[in-house]
């Protein structure tokens, strides 16, 4: 399992329509890609999700702007009691769409890439920033908190004192860094570009430094996990011993639960290896696919993350990593040994 | 300076004094001086509320080291 606290997260990805095409987006949504779910598809998913213990919602894309249900959904997940987070390029924002969206959403997450250059480059349109930065005033004017989501790469961690500043001056609450993870488009287009352990250790050491800097008026969030704390916490990648599957909700076993566009549902992230998939939405609902899920799939995710734990553990030298992508990287590589275990 | 091929922590440590005098290994001392919140972040999801519920979970008492402060 992944461990995310008190929040148990549903991630979904309701379109794959974007403005834009980033080189790192994991979801390789494009202007080009029509791919996009029914809002009572998601709302019939969500119900069950809550039902299941998930409570946060994560909108994602695709640029969540442009899917015209989105207060629909928004306002159902609201209803059922679930935290919300729009993830947004923040190019779209107009005076109307953000008041439909201000009793719905709890923070809108703004990519942004480095320094302006960078950012351009990055989302390969040169008003990428200018348009962003333009629309700020009427995100602050709404009410809405927001944030700032970075994407660290091998070679930017010197931006990120900019950034926090840009994030500092705009009124942000939250800056969050996130390591690049080659998926999607990232792995056509910045393959080798994932920054490695010394760059995840200055990053989580810069991190905190900046934290220090902005006060506590900006939260820095830095998405990267601790060896050690990893080791030091086995309960918090397996169920305790004589506990089952069984006598758990669904959302204290799998966190996130990702919904993808044309109806996939994955654990953990946005394109799992597909043989621990639950799923599609276009075949049965939500809760008939976490069921058969449990029964067939869990004990093999289980013994994944319980494989990454020990080889985590194992290692003599403490380090920083990205927990979800080191273990979609070895639920590759289960494959092979989970479809030995069913024959 | 290539900005394309160097590494964004060699191009801080350029700039940077309090960091260019660290090592991956004395991070990771620090690191394990202090206890971290065990939480494992979101890719594409902004995930405040844990924080929000406790801002104070992450100070850190980074001058275990010595450390200078920021520049």
């Amino acid at each position: 399992m992944a461990y995310t606290g008190s929040a148990h997260v549903l991630q979904i990805h309701p379109t794959r329509l974007c403005n834009l095409r980033c080189q790192h987006c994991y979801s390789s949504s494009s202007p080009q890609e029509r791919t996009m779910l029914d809002a009572s598809v998601l709302c019939s998913a969500i119900s069950d999700a809550a039902s299941e213990g998930f409570n946060v919602l994560g909108v994602s894309g695709g640029e969540p702007l442009l899917y015209k249900p989105l207060p629909e959904v928004l306002a159902h997940a609201r209803q059922l009691g679930m935290r919300t987070t729009v993830t947004s390029n923040g190019m779209l924002f107009t005076e109307r769409r953000l008041r439909e969206l201000q009793p719905l959403v709890h923070l809108i997450a703004i990519s942004l890439d480095g320094i302006p250059a960078s950012h351009n480059r990055i989302r390969g349109s040169e008003r990428a920033f200018e348009t962003m930065q333009a629309h700020l005033p009427m995100l602050r004017a709404s009410g809405i908190d927001f944030g700032f989501i970075f994407t660290l790469t091998q070679h930017n961690l010197d931006e990120l004192e900019w950034v926090a500043q840009f994030a500092l001056q705009e009124g942000a609450k939250l800056l969050q860094i996130h390591p690049l993870e080659e998926v999607g488009y990232a792995a056509q287009q910045l393959r080798g570009k994932t920054p490695d352990a010394t760059e995840g250790a200055y990053a989580w050491y810069w991190g905190q430094k900046i934290q220090e800097q902005v006060g506590p008026g900006l939260t820095v969030q830095v998405d990267l996990a601790f060896s050690d704390t990893i080791k030091n916490h086995p309960m918090l990648q397996a169920l305790p011993p004589g506990t089952t599957s069984d006598t758990r909700r669904f959302a204290e076993l799998v966190s996130p639960l990702v919904i993808e566009a044309d109806g996939a549902v994955s654990p953990i992230q946005y394109g799992f290896a597909p043989w621990f998939s639950m799923g599609n939405l276009q075949r049965a609902p939500l809760s008939a696919l976490l069921s058969q899920w449990r029964t067939q799939r869990w004990p093999h995710f289980q013994r994944l993350c319980q494989q990454v734990h020990t080889k985590i553990a194992d290692t003599t030298e403490p380090y920083f990593l990205n927990w979800y992508d080191v273990l979609g990287r070895e639920a590759l590589g289960v494959l092979p040994v989970a479809r030995a275990v069913n024959a | 300076m290539d900005h394309q091929s160097t590494r964004g922590s060699d191009k801080l440590k350029a700039v940077c004094t309090s960091v260019a005098t660290l090592t991956p290994q004395q991070i990771s001392q620090v690191a394990g001086g202090v206890s971290l919140t065990p939480i494992w972040w979101i890719r594409g999801t902004p995930h405040p509320f844990e924080r929000l519920v406790d801002p104070g979970a992450l100070t850190l008492p980074v001058d275990k080291l010595g450390m200078p402060g920021l520049r």
